[in-house]
């Protein structure tokens, strides 16, 4: 590699993560600036746009419709919480977060084996993964012994990261405020280097052309079974962040309400951009805190109403109106570079991307 | 909230399941004699015939536009609350099961003519998520109209015969005996009437059936109607059977949906099929241990199943002379 193709793939990947820098510098400048209330909205916003991303990961990039992302919410914010009660030896909250993400995974893929193995309709995938979430709702709520039924789990430990020689024991809702916004931060760079990478272009020629990726050699099961693990990881870490925030994990977490919430994030901030939905949930959730007074059930009632405009005339979200103007022109001075296939009807896979 | 709470309240068929499993409930051990079977042979079938009316309307929906309508369980929310407001109103219960129907299989076509339609063109993944943010739409909107409070609405009839010791409610016959007629006269309609020939071309081969000259944007608004007509009648009807509020469609649309993944699309017969496999196993679990594991354990079924059979159970031998 010569010098200067380093230094322009250097350039190339500032530019790429050029949008998480300006997320970091708006932050920084918020958390200096706000007060703890509005800390708090804007760090559940952003612990809460991970699991939007999540769906975006599965629904904008490769095709996949889950309609219970709530499911590993719930499942990240319980285990978090049961850890940190069960566990009394030394700090819990690494074995904590450990254990969340690999039960989100887990239960990510065994819901979703038998879906994209057996190949059916894509459509029972949803239906599967709404009915799990729905069931995990109930069976929390009964189960009185392990999770408290339906009072749930309350006064549950902020997360405490210190190692040996390090001290990094979060206090108060404040301090958390930095975790949300580095944990947001990581995971969108995680998924923005994802789905560039040559997996994610496999990902979008799949969500473009199932048939024609898996004729011509992907293992298209193989592929949609890692996409729905990765999402079942990133949303039990969101609600494994969710729970010491909100200070108590109940069954409604795993409720059709934050399902529906991170799909409009998506749908408003546009499915196929990553940046889309984390600056959806940051505005979305000052909103509703302005609104919430006034009705709650109104306030979900304009979201899925919003979410129901966005799916009929805003296919790719508001973000991916911007998108289009901006592929225009740029199509206009270059001509876009091909993905993994060609396919006739391409996505806003450039563009807007991050 | 779901008819098993309501129709389940026996606990005795599997008593090898561990007791420390259940969340709430002692397994206690009841004798099993001839009343008791009865019963719950009574209750599933009540319960099957119920789902099987609900998940029909689905079937009709899914196998025409091969729309999923995540709002169909809200239109069978929308009947019982149809069904709750007319009695408060006066009206007559038998003259308002005609009514809720009618009234949310106008809905439906209004849905249709405005939303749905413009969403076939863009496969069923639109659909479906425009369907459920409709779905929790209605949902907030009957919240705010009526309250997350449940309602009751009296049984128009009370009592009922003992046999063996078991009472079985006048109501509940009624119900079941109504939802088997009304699948009767879908299935006569569907199978044996120029309407049902049409409907059942769309269903197999739309284009070929627009080029034999089938109004096929004219069945699919009827079928979307018929279908939510179908729902409304079977929320109107299971209204006294169970508490009314806003959530109440969730169950029965989740539980239609695996009736139809069950099942497979295609044949109007395999919604039985389904509905006689789901419901049967969710009384019954229920009744002998626990409704929230029973609703577990279909899930499991009904996913192994999809390994197995991926199209569904009753694929196959399908319409009728066809393929």
């Amino acid at each position: 590699m010569t010098p200067h193709a380093g230094v322009s793939r250097v350039l190339s990947a500032f530019w790429a993560a050029r949008w998480a820098v300006l997320l970091l510098v708006g932050l920084a400048l918020y958390g200096r600036f706000s007060d703890p209330f509005g800390l708090f909205i804007v760090s559940s916003a952003l612990v809460l746009a991970l699991l939007a991303l999540s769906v975006d990961l599965q629904w904008g990039y490769a095709g996949i419709l889950n309609l219970g992302p709530a499911a590993s919410l719930g499942l990240g914010a319980y285990t978090y919480a049961l850890v940190q009660r069960k566990v009394t030896a030394g700090s819990p909250t690494w074995l904590a977060f450990g254990l969340a993400i690999l039960l989100g995974v887990a239960l990510a893929v065994i819901v979703a084996f038998p879906a994209f193995k057996a190949r059916t309709l894509p459509v029972y995938y949803a239906l599967i993964t709404l009915a799990v979430a729905l069931i995990l709702q109930r069976w929390t709520a009964v189960s009185y012994d392990l999770t408290g039924g339906s009072n749930g789990i309350t006064g549950i430990r902020l997360p405490d990261f210190s190692l040996p020689g390090l001290d990094l024991k979060v206090t108060t809702t404040e301090q958390f405020f930095p975790l949300a916004a580095g944990a947001a931060i990581a995971v969108y760079l995680g998924l923005l280097w994802l789905t560039r990478s040559r997996f994610g272009r496999v990902m979008a020629a799949i969500r473009d052309d199932e048939e024609k990726a898996a004729t011509l050699g992907y293992d298209v099961s193989a592929v949609k079974l890692a996409v729905a693990a990765v999402a079942g990881g990133i949303g039990a870490l969101a609600g494994a962040l969710y729970a010491p925030l909100a200070g108590t994990a109940h069954p409604s977490l795993f409720g059709i309400a934050f399902s529906i919430q991170a799909f409009v994030w998506v749908a408003v901030g546009g499915q196929g951009t990553l940046i889309g939905p984390l600056l959806a949930a940051i505005a979305l959730k000052l909103l509703e805190n302005r609104l919430r007074d006034v009705s709650a059930d109104g306030y979900v009632m304009a979201l899925a109403a919003l979410f129901m405009l966005a799916v009929i005339f805003l296919p790719r979200g508001i973000a991916g109106l911007f998108s289009d103007i901006a592929r225009e022109a740029k199509s206009r001075l270059a001509r876009p570079a091909p993905s993994v296939l060609s396919t006739g009807r391409e996505r806003p896979s450039e563009g807007l991307h991050g | 909230m779901n008819f098993i709470g309501v129709v389940g309240q026996l606990r005795l068929l599997l008593s090898f399941v561990p007791d420390t499993l259940s969340p709430r409930h002692p397994v206690t051990l009841v004798d099993i004699n001839t009343g008791l079977l009865l019963k719950q042979l009574f209750n599933a079938v009540s319960a099957v015939s119920l789902l099987a009316l609900v998940a029909l309307g689905l079937f009709i929906v899914f196998g025409m536009m091969k729309v999923i309508n995540m709002a169909h369980g809200e239109f069978f929310m929308l009947g019982a609350y149809a069904m709750w407001q007319l009695l408060e109103r006066g009206v007559n219960f038998w003259v308002n099961l005609a009514l809720a129907a009618l009234a949310v299989g106008c809905f439906g076509i209004v849905l249709e003519r405005s939303i749905v339609r413009r969403l076939y063109a863009r496969g069923d993944l639109s659909t479906l998520l425009a369907t459920f943010g409709l779905s929790i739409l209605l949902q907030r909107g009957v919240a705010i109209a009526f309250g997350d409070r449940p309602q009751f609405v009296a049984s128009p009839i009370s009592g009922g015969p003992t046999i063996l010791g078991n009472t079985y409610p006048t109501y509940q016959v009624l119900v079941m005996l109504l939802a088997m007629a009304v699948i009767a006269a879908v299935l006569i309609l569907f199978l044996r009437t120029d309407f049902g020939l049409r409907a059942r071309a769309t269903i197999v081969n739309p284009r070929m059936a627009a080029a034999l000259g089938v109004d096929t944007a004219r069945m699919n608004a009827l079928s979307f109607a018929l279908g939510s007509a179908l729902a409304g009648f079977a929320g109107a009807l299971a209204a006294p059977l169970l508490s009314v509020v806003p959530t109440m469609g969730l169950d029965w649309v989740v539980r239609s949906f695996l009736v139809v993944i069950v099942a497979g699309v295609g044949s109007i017969w395999a919604a039985l099929g389904g509905a006689a496999i789901v419901g049967g196993w969710e009384t019954g679990f229920t009744a002998a241990y626990d409704a929230t594991y029973a609703q577990i354990t279909v899930l499991i079924i009904v996913w192994a199943l999809v390994l197995v059979r991926p199209r569904g159970l009753f694929t196959g031998r399908w319409r009728r002379g066809t393929r």
